[in-house]
């Protein structure tokens, strides 16, 4: 459905690449998939990740600039600084879910909430979970017009799509590399999910710690699973977008055994799924019109349901 | 990124967009409907060079990111590795679990949590050796408290400690110590910063407490 096939001659390897890299998509998938990631932004600053916003009242003193910021001098967070950029964020982003001004709004988004992650991360710990949706949100800036429902095929919104998606196999094809390279070859027979369950586990992850092998069986798959992910490209539609949905699952287990969910990640991993077919407000309205239809009929029975 | 000219409509697959087809104004929605040539696929094409940019964005920070993969850091987020459970912990070696107490004028000892300073316990883990350098770097953290807590009592005391669990095997061996890693103390109250002095304290009250309970059970 989505790769393009050009008859004329016997297409180069680059544009085949060239081809897959742009295959069109719905617009209306992009139109679903920009919504879905502008409104992770309020999400993230009021629920998931509140603590950004308290690094406003951290001395200077705390602020270790990463390499972009110092190349990019970028300001050391005040008080005022987080508030300015919570405020802009949150305002820039529910307008950019609306689909209006694109590019201009998506901009907006994008540039703001990477400075907002660099206020995040420059204190001493840096998150890993955010990669495809940062690459989501800068792609999608790009994609161009696109309405909710829009059959109209796009190679802009493609491209845009494909990148997350690629940014987000990126995310765990080389977490495998990052394993080997910091952990080395042992780094599957070793204490490491013990580690993370002493510090923050749960009742589920105490549980696997109690099984002998479990945790190390488990360092096991993660690898194989990183290093094969990869070839969720090559795989047919229908079993990739079942592959995807027990990604989630995966993560769903992350969660109940060490507290984290990678949440951005989650909303990048989205990219892969036929979004176009969830119409909420669509649905909502038909049903509403269903009830007003049928209200003469029902009109006689007593107004009161339970 | 794209001017206005990035979107073309073409006639038909797969030729690019012939110069004379006018361009859709940027935030006009593009319907086959309203396709200018007429006879389209339903595709809305993306200009060559449109496609060469976006190649070129796409080829840079894959570059980018393998670059950081292998040769970079954290410092060079976001392109740095995806370190995320990336050390090897040792099956026989200790789990460290650092967290941050503080002592305030009244005398009273409390954990400083993620949201009373805006630190969170793996930043302060993460500038554990500036911190181990020099204790008095804690005196920020205080600062921190008192910017989100205005009309609390001054703190007198941040200290870093970190527990230190011992495995066996892959398994906690069920033995626990304690080291205090750094420590900041207000002018007067140097003092409360000596650990082993505390621990020490602590462990003959405990002492007495137990001689008290039995003598009072002996006496009843």
């Amino acid at each position: 459905m989505s790769t393009v096939t050009v008859r004329a001659a016997r297409p180069s390897v680059g544009e085949r690449l060239s081809g897959w890299l742009f295959s069109p998509v719905p617009a209306g998938r992009v139109a679903a998939f920009r919504t879905l990631a502008y409104l992770f932004v309020p999400l993230d600053l009021l629920r998931l990740t509140p603590w950004v916003a308290r690094h406003g009242d951290v001395p200077g003193d705390l602020y270790q600039p990463l390499f972009l910021g110092r190349l990019l001098h970028l300001p050391v967070p005040t008080e005022a600084l987080v508030q300015g950029v919570w405020v802009a964020l949150l305002a820039t982003s529910l307008a950019a879910a609306t689909g209006r001004a694109p590019r201009l709004l998506g901009t907006a988004v994008a540039v703001l909430y990477a400075e907002w992650m660099f206020v995040a991360m420059s204190y001493g710990k840096v998150d890993h979970d955010r990669f495809g949706y940062m690459v989501a949100l800068f792609a999608l800036a790009t994609a161009g017009p696109a309405r909710h429902g829009e059959a109209t095929l796009t190679e802009r919104g493609g491209w845009a799509l494909r990148v997350t998606q690629m940014a987000a196999m990126a995310t765990y094809f080389l977490a495998a590399f990052a394993k080997l390279r910091y952990g080395g070859p042992g780094w599957m027979n070793s204490a490491t999910l013990t580690w993370a369950v002493i510090r923050r586990g749960t009742d589920f992850g105490d549980w696997l710690m109690d099984i002998p092998g479990a945790l190390v069986a488990m360092q096991w798959f993660i690898v194989v699973f990183e290093l094969s992910s990869p070839l969720i490209f090559l795989l047919p539609e229908r079993v990739r977008r079942a592959l995807i949905v027990s990604f989630f699952g995966f993560h769903v287990g992350v969660f109940a055994a060490v507290r984290i969910a990678f949440f951005p990640h989650l909303v990048a991993l989205a990219a892969f799924l036929p979004l176009e077919r969830l119409r909420p407000i669509t649905g909502l309205r038909r049903v509403a019109t269903r009830v007003a239809g049928h209200r003469p009929a029902a009109q006689p029975e007593p107004a009161t349901t339970s | 990124m794209t001017d206005s000219s990035a979107v073309s409509v073409a006639p038909g697959p797969p030729a690019p967009a012939p110069s004379g087809v006018p361009a859709p104004a940027e935030d006009d929605v593009v319907t086959p409907d309203d396709d200018p040539a007429g006879d389209d696929d339903g595709v809305v094409r993306a200009s060559p060079r449109a496609r060469r940019a976006l190649v070129a964005v796409t080829l840079v920070v894959t570059a980018f990111l393998l670059w950081g993969t292998f040769w970079g850091s954290d410092d060079h987020f976001p392109f740095g590795p995806f370190r995320m459970y990336a050390n090897a912990s040792d099956t026989n070696g200790v789990v460290r679990s650092a967290r941050v107490e503080a002592v305030d004028a009244t005398g009273r000892r409390f954990k400083l949590s993620d949201s009373s300073t805006g630190m969170r316990r793996a930043e302060v883990e993460g500038q554990m050796p500036r911190f181990r350098e020099d204790g008095d770097r804690l005196e920020a953290v205080a600062e921190a408290y008192h910017a989100r807590h205005p009309d609390a009592p001054e703190l007198v005391l941040v200290e870093i400690l970190q527990r230190r669990y011992h495995l066996v095997d892959g398994e906690p061996s069920g033995e626990v110590t304690e080291v205090q890693v750094a420590a900041w103390a207000a002018p007067g109250y140097e003092d409360l910063a000596d650990y082993d002095a505390r621990i020490a304290a602590e462990e003959e009250a405990a002492r007495e407490a137990e001689v008290a309970r039995s003598g009072s059970g002996a006496d009843s």
